[in-house]
């Protein structure tokens, strides 16, 4: 009632000074296609010079004449133009504005829009990324950017992926690309943020992009961008999903009832060995994978609220993430908070504040899969059950061991005279699991204040400090019936105490940053100039502390007050970088773009002869969309051309590494350690930077009104003066040395592509795919032709670097035939022989070292990645599909389940002539245990329903969708692949010398999960 | 504009301090270009020699115990499978390990013969050498031993001067062995205080020299050597032969070359007293059949020292302690002792004899070549062998009882495999040994009284050092 009063009033008055031609007062609401209301549109009239802007809910009031028009203006729409008239309730529409590509991109140092990027630069919004049922960021980016190959090498909760942008480029080094957090550069991974306070991804992949990062730009740079608020009405977003996770695959192992029926079709039908006769008394039918696998479970609760004024914006979120592993023991637990703050103090002056807390607990399996599970007999009950009482003296209900049934070391079971049954283990694999407590506690903060002054509309200063630090705590305790059996009557309680053991270490880095940047930013009639120049000084310093104990009086405490102390430790390490760098892009007409960028670096790891690095960078584009046969094309939105290059580095070598280190070690002499000093003996001066070269060109292209857009990138980067730990023969008295020595190649393309398929009102369909080949070669070994490195020397496995050919290849014999265990006992449950003969690979009619050969390498071939987004009413629906080609992994799996170590399978070569068996090798230096390792992984799967906004209005809410989703809800796995997770890469991760090594990696899980989204 | 020229300021100030900023030396460690720079430094690098010797103790035995007819691993896994039944490969891990350990252990002297001149205190500086000398001479002679010809690194060389890593004629490698073992003879000390029991002395290398002399068949030069420190005065047969190995009596009157552990210290101790029990890592090294079968009555004492458990389940009984935690024992690591040196004695002495055999021997004779064993056997309680003095027909048979002695006297420390080298008959001990324990399918082939190199070795010299033949 007392609206329309107003409105009559207001009625009135319009039409009083209308007829008078003078100022009216004008309102009205701007709001988008959906009708959703826009704020802080800006509303000018035309050719006056007044202005104004919309509030929260939209509405606008100014004063104008009845003939005057209205521009109503906001970045990413089009420009709208509306006469006055009578001024009343003005309901303004603005749309997107997609031809202008107005997209920003976050780059070093700064952003751009899309359409003017040089660079190769991929993006990725957080579109419902929050939502795929993983607990870490890293992780839900799987297959959606192009050329960042993101792997879980460890499929655990909590755990880390491994990711590599474009190729392996270093030996040495690790190949890890810098992650950065809204500016700030952390000397570690991802951990530290939250998935659903990611606003977008960006990575730097080109040299030219990445150089402005200098020596540690090399392996590319991840740009992480959170969210922050926007001035307007506050919003209060929740997310909040809970599922369920299990073992996606497991291994296809005998049981007794099995390995006697394959026992009898291979010896057709000889008698059993006693072995198999006296296991069949205890037959128990026990799956050691149903006793270490569990179903598992994630739950992740996230809140936030942003907003802002025209001077102030905030963005603070909490979260907890709940991860119950599908290993037994396995969880994570992650508590994070995030609170974003930017003020502009005056019209010239601007500060800000970032901080974000992080606290998670991860407890993890202390055993590698493959020793938990080849450790529980098959044949033998875990528990002692009456059978088990009667022939071994257990108490009823203990737990059992192998050793339980060994005449040698169970007088009771000896009496009986039955065999050895005991084959694998002294210990089952689930005490060692269950009597060992690891957990690692870490507290992460990353907090960064900024300062932003702006001397004229065009240049301005910026000035931020901050630090970074984490503070991991790892736990260990393990109990005294862990590896010994107290009931086992050899076993004192003084060896059971000793068996007890107790670790804490923790692990500081304290990292502080000062960077300090001017920023120019001016357009002059055709041309824009965008630079900046800054200088930056970053400190980290890493400690670490060490704390051992045995002989724990009772298992109760597991602090190390209670247990004997046998080894303490302390070290700590600094490395500072001091960086100078500039930028400057240049635009003519939109149309010809240019980009000079570099940096100089100095880093306290390096030798002083070698200290600073420059690593400069020039990359440009031509928009042909822009040029005038174009500008009118009906299909195409846009066509770009770019070629940059450019150097960046690695670093990632340790510190102090160019000195002959002299560490501490001890002698015992007298009756207390002596402490002693020994040298590396080898320094180098020179050692310093490793730097790749790169070149790129790339084409964009958007078309039919944007429903099509293509990028296509080719490279072609060498890595040369690489960080090597040049192995030298032992009988130096070192095993070698820092150089840098050598070059490596990295070709290959890239390719994504977007299409909006079906765009209507009702029914959205679009794809997005994204591919890319990489190609390794090394090409130059520091004059050697290669370098065989032993994986595990217990079994022996080769990797061959060899000039000529990719950084990695796997390296032996080749299976010729198998070695049969007829004869044997076959005994314990689904051994196999331990060698296998070998190809005569030069027929030389001996096998030797001669006859080893490449058998494959840990590089994928092509890897992609696909998107499907459907939006039907208020249904939507997306999945993401990622595959990987042609890579194979060296899976030492099988060795263990099959031989076991047990002298059934090391000796079955032995009933051969010597002459045969001299052409017998081990599997593990052969083919036997190189499996393809491609894969196709439904990496997500997520069903939408959003309320229609007539209820959420009733529930005055804007926005609640309820949803359905999937991590590897399917997931393919290669032919002759055996173990349960191809990607488990997960030995000898920080050499790049020996990658694709696999032992008892963590298995893929599936997670199914329902949640909901719910903003105010 | 005014506002930049303000900024700059800060800008230079802080390139200025880049030197420094960038000047960082480790926190946790030293840099050899700022150390062992006097008398204290260089011997805290003498320390670090014998932190080498006890990484070198812990692999010994299973390229020479093992591989010998002593023991066999309980469980035959993988590389230590492949020791015992000689089908190593070059690639054998462990075979790697202790070239590996050796060589570096003689770069630690090498470091500290480098920075000799250094030592103010001459007294010191003559201490410093001989022990450095001394254990380089010591890892030479095991590395000549197993491998034959071998890299001869004297000093710290450049890491490519690849020329100077090949391999050197065993003669060459020798000539150092002695040369050094001469000098730390002159240098050593006869003794240390029982605060610094451990480091070497006159007498160790005394019997070391006596060692490669025997090893060269220069029965001449060990004579001295052995009569020398048979006869001093700072070393006896203990009357109880378990005393020599407990662990509450270690550095004892019979010890004259022994590497220390400490239990519980930091990672002081060592891993063999658990790969040796039944506990280990391949569930206990266990004594063959047919030296166990040696054991009669009259060695009952050091039967119970030497071996525990009885029937299918015997264990080496020698540095063991069940309280001891996994890997991390105090028991020394006996190299060698004053038993070791009698029977040595008496070997030379017999080798040495100019009468003739199966005639009736002087009564100082007697003495020198059959007085030896008897005495090993009078302390053991184990009876005299021979109080005739005509008994022995000829000189083999002498040895057949001085072989059997020291198996039984010296069993499971490292003697047995370098015995049966220096005797020349490893091939045919061995071949008899297989069958005599069941086990046909294991053979010694000639060429296996030498180790293969290491294989990375040839690969990362690009070929300068060489294989054995056969491997």
């Amino acid at each position: 009632m007392r609206h329309r009063l107003l409105l009559l009033l207001s009625c009135l008055f319009c039409a009083a000074t209308l007829l008078a031609q003078k100022n009216i007062s004008v309102s009205g609401t701007v709001m988008d296609e959906n009708a959703t209301p826009l704020a802080d549109v800006t509303i000018s009239v035309k050719a006056k010079k007044i202005t104004t802007k919309t509030d929260a809910n939209g509405r606008f009031k100014l004063e104008a004449a009845p003939n005057n028009v209205l521009v109503v203006t906001m970045v990413g729409y089009k420009e709208n133009e509306v006469t006055v008239d009578n001024g009343e309730n003005l309901v303004i529409t603005l749309t997107r504005d997609l031809k202008a590509m107005e997209e920003v991109v976050v780059i070093g140092y700064g952003t751009v829009k899309k359409s003017s990027l040089t660079g190769s630069v991929s993006k990725v919004r957080n579109d419902n990324l929050d939502q795929i049922p993983v607990s870490r960021a890293d992780i839900a980016l799987q297959g959606k950017l192009a050329g960042v190959n993101i792997i879980t090498t460890d499929a655990q909760a909590g755990a880390a992926p491994t990711i590599q942008i474009r190729g392996a480029t270093s030996i040495s080094a690790t190949t890890n690309p810098l992650i950065v957090v809204d500016g700030y550069p952390v000397p570690t991974d991802l951990s530290t943020v939250d998935m659903n306070d990611i606003e977008s991804i960006e990575v730097l992949k080109d040299a030219a992009s990445a150089a402005i990062y200098g020596s540690r730009g090399g392996n590319g740079v991840i740009l992480i961008t959170t969210k922050m608020g926007r001035s307007g009405k506050t919003k209060i977003n929740f997310n909040l999903y809970t599922g369920i996770k299990n073992t996606y695959r497991r291994l296809d192992l005998y049981n007794l009832d099995e390995w006697i029926d394959f026992v009898q079709k291979d010896t057709k039908g000889a008698p059993l060995s006693t072995q198999i006769l006296t296991a069949e008394k205890f037959n128990a039918n026990t799956y050691p994978q149903d006793i270490i696998f569990r179903q598992g479970s994630i739950n992740n609760f996230s809140a936030n609220v942003a907003g802002g004024t025209n001077t102030v914006k905030y963005f603070l979120s909490g979260g907890v993430s709940l991860d119950k592993g599908v290993v037994i023991k396995n969880n994570y637990q992650r508590y994070n908070l995030r609170a974003n703050f930017s003020i502009k103090a005056s019209p010239k002056f601007e500060i800000g504040i970032d901080i974000s807390p992080t606290y998670s607990v991860t407890s993890d399996l202390p055993l590698k899969i493959h020793d938990a599970i080849r450790t529980i007999a098959q044949w033998m009950p875990l528990y002692a059950n009456d059978t088990v009482v009667k022939y071994t003296g257990k108490p009823v209900g203990s737990y059992v061991h192998q050793r339980d049934f060994d005449p040698a070391r169970n007088p009771m079971y000896a009496a009986f005279g039955f065999p050895s049954l005991s084959a694998s283990s002294d210990n089952n694999g689930y005490t060692q699991i269950m009597g060992t407590d690891s957990k690692l506690y870490e507290f992460r903060t990353i907090a960064n204040t900024f300062l932003k002054y702006d001397f004229t509309k065009s240049l301005s200063f910026k000035t931020s400090l901050g630090f970074f630090t984490s503070q991991r705590e790892r736990e260990l305790y393990r109990a005294s019936w862990a590896r010994v059996d107290i009931l086992n009557p050899q076993t004192t309680a003084a060896q059971a105490r000793a068996n007890t053991f107790g670790q804490n270490t923790k692990t500081g880095i304290m990292d502080l940053l000062s960077e300090n940047l001017l920023i120019y930013k001016k357009h002059f009639t055709v041309h824009d100039i965008d630079a900046i120049a800054g200088f930056t000084a970053q400190t980290t310093k890493g400690k670490r502390s060490d704390i051992q104990a045995n002989n724990f009086a009772t298992d109760e405490i597991k602090t190390l007050n209670a247990g004997t102390i046998i080894a303490a430790s302390t070290t700590e390490e600094t490395n500072n970088l001091v960086s100078a760098l500039f930028r400057v892009n240049y635009g003519y007409k939109d149309k010809y773009l240019l980009s000079v960028a570099s940096r100089w670096d100095g880093s306290s790891r390096f030798g002083p002869d070698n200290r600073w690095g420059w690593f400069p960078s020039a990359s440009a584009a031509w928009r042909i969309s822009q040029e005038s046969f174009l500008q009118n094309s009906q299909w195409i939105n846009e066509l770009k051309l770019r070629a940059s290059y450019g150097a960046t580095g690695n670093n990632n070598i340790g510190n102090y590494r160019y000195f002959a280190n002299v560490t501490p070690v001890n002698a015992v002499l007298g009756d207390n350690p002596s402490p002693g000093f020994v040298s590396s003996l080898y320094s180098n001066n020179n050692l310093g930077w490793e730097r790749t070269f790169s070149f790129n060109g790339g084409i964009d292209a958007s078309l039919w009104e944007n429903r099509l857009s293509i990028t296509l990138d080719g490279y072609n980067a060498t890595t040369d003066k690489l960080l090597l730990y040049l192995p030298i023969p032992y009988v130096t008295g070192v095993d070698g040395y820092y150089i840098n020595l050598g070059k490596v190649k990295n070709t290959g393309f890239e390719l994504e592509v977007t299409g909006k398929i079906v765009d209507n009102k009702n029914f959205k369909w679009s794809t997005t795919v994204v591919g890319s080949h990489n190609r390794n070669k090394l090409i130059d070994f520091g004059g050697n032709t290669e370098l065989i490195s032993n994986g595990d020397p217990k079994r022996n496995n080769f990797f061959l670097a060899r000039v000529g050919q990719p950084l990695v290849q796997f390296y032996g014999y080749v299976v010729d035939s198998a070695v049969s265990l007829s004869g044997s006992n076959y005994w314990p449950i689904g051994v196999a022989a331990e060698r296998t003969f070998a190809k005569d690979i030069n027929d030389d009619g001996v096998i030797d070292s001669k006859d080893r050969t490449t058998l494959g390498s840990p590089y994928p071939d092509f890897t992609w990645g696909m998107t499907q987004t459907f939006r039907y009413k208020d249904f939507d629906a997306s999945f993401i599909l990622q595959g990987s080609r042609g890579a194979e992994v060296y899976n030492v799996d099988p060795n263990y389940y099959e031989t076991q170590f047990n002298s059934t399978g090391v000796n079955a070569y032995l009933k051969y002539s010597p002459a045969l068996q001299a052409t017998t090798r081990f599997k593990t230096e052969s083919s036997y245990n190189v499996q393809d390792a491609s894969f196709i992984a439904l990496r997500s799967v997520n069903i939408g329903y959003n309320l229609p906004k007539k209820i959420l209005n009733r529930l005055h809410v804007s926005n609640l969708r309820f949803y359905a989703t999937a991590n590897n809800l399917w997931y393919k796995f290669a032919g002759n692949y055996s173990s349960l997770n191809p990607e488990g890469i997960n030995e000898f991760e920080t050499d790049p010398l020996k990658k694709g090594y696999q032992r008892g990696a963590a298995p893929v899980t599936r997670t199914i999960a329902f949640g909901l989204n719910l903003g105010f | 504009m005014k506002k930049i020229i303000f900024a700059l300021p800060f800008f230079c100030m802080a390139l200025f301090s880049c030197k420094k900023f960038l000047d960082k030396k480790p926190e946790s460690g030293l840099v050899e270009e700022d150390y062992f720079r006097n008398t204290t430094e260089v011997e805290t690098g003498v320390f670090g020699i014998y932190d080498g010797l006890q990484a070198v103790l812990q692999e010994e035995y299973k390229l020479t115990e093992m591989r010998s007819d002593m023991v066999t691993p309980a469980n035959r896994e993988g590389e230590w499978g492949s020791l015992e039944d000689f089908n190593e490969t070059s690639t054998n891990d462990f075979v790697r390990l202790f070239w590996q350990l050796s060589y570096n252990t003689i770069g630690r002297s090498n470091l500290v013969i480098k920075y000799l001149n250094n030592v103010t205190d001459t007294t010191k500086k003559k201490y410093f050498e001989g022990e450095a000398k001394l254990i380089r001479a010591h890892m030479y002679f095991n590395l000549v031993r197993l491998w034959g010809d071998v890299p001869l690194i004297k000093e710290v060389v450049p890491f490519d001067e690849n020329d100077k890593l090949i391999r050197k004629s065993k003669t060459e490698v020798y000539n150092l062995i002695v040369s050094d073992l001469q000098t730390a003879i002159n240098d050593l000390p006869v003794s240390w205080s029982s605060s610094e029991a451990g480091r070497v002395t006159q007498g160790a290398a005394k019997t070391l020299l006596a060692k490669v002399y025997l090893a060269l068949g220069q029965y001449a030069q060990a004579k001295p050597l052995l009569d020398a420190v048979a006869s001093s005065s700072s070393y006896q047969l203990l009357s109880n032969y378990a005393d020599v190995f407990s662990l509450t009596n270690e550095m004892n009157k019979e010890i004259i070359y022994a590497v220390r552990y400490k239990a519980g210290a930091n990672g002081e101790g060592q891993a063999f007293t658990y790969d040796f029990s039944s506990r280990g890592t391949v569930k206990g090294i266990k004594p063959n059949t047919d030296f166990m079968s040696l054991y009669v009555t009259a060695d009952s004492v050091r039967k119970k020292t030497s071996v525990t458990g009885s029937g299918s389940n015997v264990f080496v009984g020698k540095f063991q302690d069940p309280t001891a935690a996994d890997r991390d024992a105090g028991n020394d690591w006996i190299v060698t002792r004053l038993a070791d040196a009698i029977l040595l004695q008496g070997e030379t002495n017999a080798n040495l004899y100019t009468g003739t055999w199966g005639a009736v021997m002087s009564d100082a004779d007697s003495a020198l070549i059959i007085g030896p064993i008897n005495r090993i056997r009078a302390r053991a309680g184990a009876g005299l062998t021979r109080k005739k003095k005509s008994d022995y027909a000829d000189l083999a048979s002498y040895m057949n009882d001085l072989m059997r002695e020291r198996k039984i006297e010296l069993a499971f420390e490292n003697d047995r495999w370098y015995d049966l080298l220096r005797w020349g008959n490893a091939v045919a001990i061995m071949n008899a040994h297989f069958p005599a324990i069941n086990r046909a399918t294991s053979t010694m082939k000639p060429y296996q009284v030498l180790m293969p190199i290491p294989q990375r070795e040839i690969d990362v010299s690009h070929g300068t050092i060489t294989q054995n033949p056969g491997y």
